[in-house]
């Protein structure tokens, strides 16, 4: 088991080297130079030329890419924001706890959402429960995410006014960006959980539980929704992704200042090392979120675990 | 053998009723963005600063926005928009990624490694976050909304093609192509590619639902479709300013895009269940 996150966590590695020459190339080659915007319209050719050589921006490609890589690795530098001169690395550190908490929040919300209709709509297959938990899922999915954020700001702020529209100060500004954020992925978790529970709930050995006189609910709690929690793990890892794509629209319709907001914001005034840094950083956080996943799968489901543990033994036989 | 798959999925999809209320949805739009000029009631630009922020009434069913212009009508027009951009992105994303999934798949060992190494650097983006990055590279346009949507869909194609590949590579037809002389790319294209439509043509219908999704989300921030053009991403982010005194403005267009995904969605489904074999019993 060691074995395999330690192989994860080395694969991690050319993937995240493979999206930072990506995103570094495609900004590099992007029309338009950062100096003139930094110093603006009035700047001389001397002074433009000057900031290129403080920023490194008159090397060569490949140098540049270099240079940025090797003080990723040895200081954990992302550079200097153009725009307030800061380190990117503490101005992503400083917007961390905004997205986090509503990345967690959005996931529980979605998670806690879709698995109970979910449940619910497989155990009451074909009853109204079903249908409507169906129609909740089928429109869940096909609204934009950024425009249920903008129709539950028009209901709770503006018709109601009981949550504020904008702002991630206290519990009650978290609301409605969760909600937003998490809406569409509950409906995702809402279809597989009801798919997931409807196939293991014909087989054999729940008929011998409900046989045996056991109580419903624990059929389906601990018989049932168990050996079905694979495909729900699985797309909840899945609409992570969506949900950090999600949060970036919902931080900016918020105004979350989050990591999201942070790179919209700095797209807008062509910030190059600050949308580098927090592309890097939030592929890194998918990429552990899934890597989380996939050790998550090895303590649910013991098949899986015990795989680890057979091909560990393979591969020692093979060394000795 | 294609009459055949055709028809057997079209029995199936006609039962299917919620697959046929799709695509009734889906005809429907495709209509109003034919016929756009016909069917709206005024000009998409037409701007008449006397009556702006009308609520919805009998003459302006969804409103007019701050210039005036009536929202049914621009919604009418914005569905060229959506339709263009998710049927066009589809296309390129499918053709790119059937073009990578057949050669990693078919060819294996380095090129397989090569370009599926390639494909998980794609997919350690979320895809929003990657059309955002390209968008902002190439700069805003209709053109640069298609292109950085079509690369954030090519991942999955890649993905379905390889595996479909790889499922009847080995068959014996295939072997039995090669031994008369047949080229690689005449293997691929006329004895490959056609077995694997179903999981394909699945994928294209989901595809475009999200082509326009993102589309309208790059509009929505500002990177995309620019106002005054009809998109409806752009018609959302304009309205966004006036959440508070004219609500409709912000409203329909959403309404619109949520009713074409819908559409889309209900229709992709019913496909699949038709097209997999594994549910014919």
């Amino acid at each position: 088991m060691g074995k395999y996150i330690g192989r994860r966590i080395l694969a991690l590695i050319p993937v995240l080297l493979g999206v930072s020459l990506i995103i570094f190339s495609l900004l590099y080659f992007t029309p338009g130079d950062p100096a003139e915007y930094m110093l603006g319209m009035d700047a001389t050719q001397e002074n433009i030329e000057a900031l290129h050589k403080e920023l490194g921006l008159d090397k060569p490609f490949l140098v540049q890419y270099f240079n940025y890589i090797k003080n990723i690795v040895t200081k954990l530098d992302f550079g200097k924001s153009y725009t307030t001169k800061q380190s990117v690395t503490i101005e992503l550190l400083q917007r961390v706890p905004a997205t986090v908490t509503l990345a967690v929040l959005s996931v529980s919300f979605a998670t806690i959402i879709g698995v109970v209709t979910g449940i619910i709509a497989a155990v009451k297959q074909y009853t109204i429960f079903d249908k409507l938990a169906t129609i909740f899922a089928l429109t869940g999915v096909s609204m934009p995410n950024f425009w249920t954020g903008l129709m539950l700001i028009i209901i709770f702020a503006v018709h109601f006014k009981v949550l504020p529209p904008s702002g991630f100060d206290t519990p009650l500004h978290w609301i409605l960006p969760s909600l937003t954020v998490g809406m569409a992925s509950s409906a995702t978790i809402m279809r597989q959980t009801r798919s997931a529970m409807l196939e293991v709930i014909r087989q054999d050995y729940i008929t011998t539980a409900r046989a045996k006189g056991q109580k419903e609910s624990v059929i389906v709690m601990r018989h049932a929704l168990k050996n079905a929690l694979i495909p729900i793990i699985t797309v909840v890892g899945i609409s992570f992704g969506g949900m950090l794509g999600g949060a970036i629209l919902a931080e900016s319709i918020f105004s979350v200042p989050g990591i999201g907001k942070l790179m919209v914001d700095a797209i807008n005034v062509k910030n190059y090392p600050m949308v580098q840094g927090g592309v890097l950083f939030i592929a890194f956080a998918f990429s552990v979120v899934n890597l989380l996943v996939d050790i998550l799968y090895a303590f649910v489901d013991p098949r899986i675990k015990s795989q680890y543990k057979s091909s560990g033994k393979k591969a020692k036989k093979k060394e000795g | 053998m294609k009459e055949g798959l055709f028809i057997q999925t079209w029995r199936g999809l006609k039962k299917n009723k919620l697959a046929m209320f799709g695509m009734v949805m889906i005809l429907f739009l495709l209509v109003v963005a034919v016929f756009a000029d016909v069917l709206a009631p005024y000009g998409v630009d037409d701007q008449d600063l006397t009556r702006k922020f009308l609520a919805p009434c009998l003459a302006h069913p969804f409103g007019t926005d701050e210039f005036g212009r009536d929202i049914l009508s621009r919604i009418i027009h914005g569905c060229r928009y959506s339709l263009m951009i998710g049927a066009v992105a589809a296309t390129l994303s499918a053709a790119a990624g059937m073009l990578i999934g057949s050669l990693a798949g078919f060819y294996g060992r380095q090129a397989d490694n090569i370009l599926m190494r390639l494909i998980d650097i794609m997919l350690a983006i979320p895809s929003t976050l990657l059309g955002i990055s390209i968008v902002a590279a190439l700069g805003n346009g209709i053109r640069n909304v298609i292109i950085a949507v079509a690369i954030g869909a090519v991942p999955a194609y890649a993905r379905i093609v390889r595996a479909s590949i790889l499922s009847v590579k080995e068959q014996e037809y295939i072997e039995a192509a090669r031994s008369i002389g047949a080229s690689d790319v005449r293997i691929i294209l006329k004895h490959i590619l056609p077995n694997c439509l179903a999981p394909i043509i699945v994928q294209i219908t989901m595809s475009v639902a999200k082509a326009i999704l993102e589309a309208s989300s790059l509009s929505f921030i500002g990177l995309g479709v620019q106002p005054p053009s009809a998109e409806w991403g752009a018609m959302l982010s304009a309205g966004r300013a006036y959440i508070r005194k004219a609500w409709w403005i912000v409203t329909f267009p959403g309404l619109a895009i949520a009713m074409i995904i819908f559409g889309l969605n209900l229709f992709g489904d019913g496909l699949r269940d038709a097209l997999d074999p594994r549910l014919k019993t």
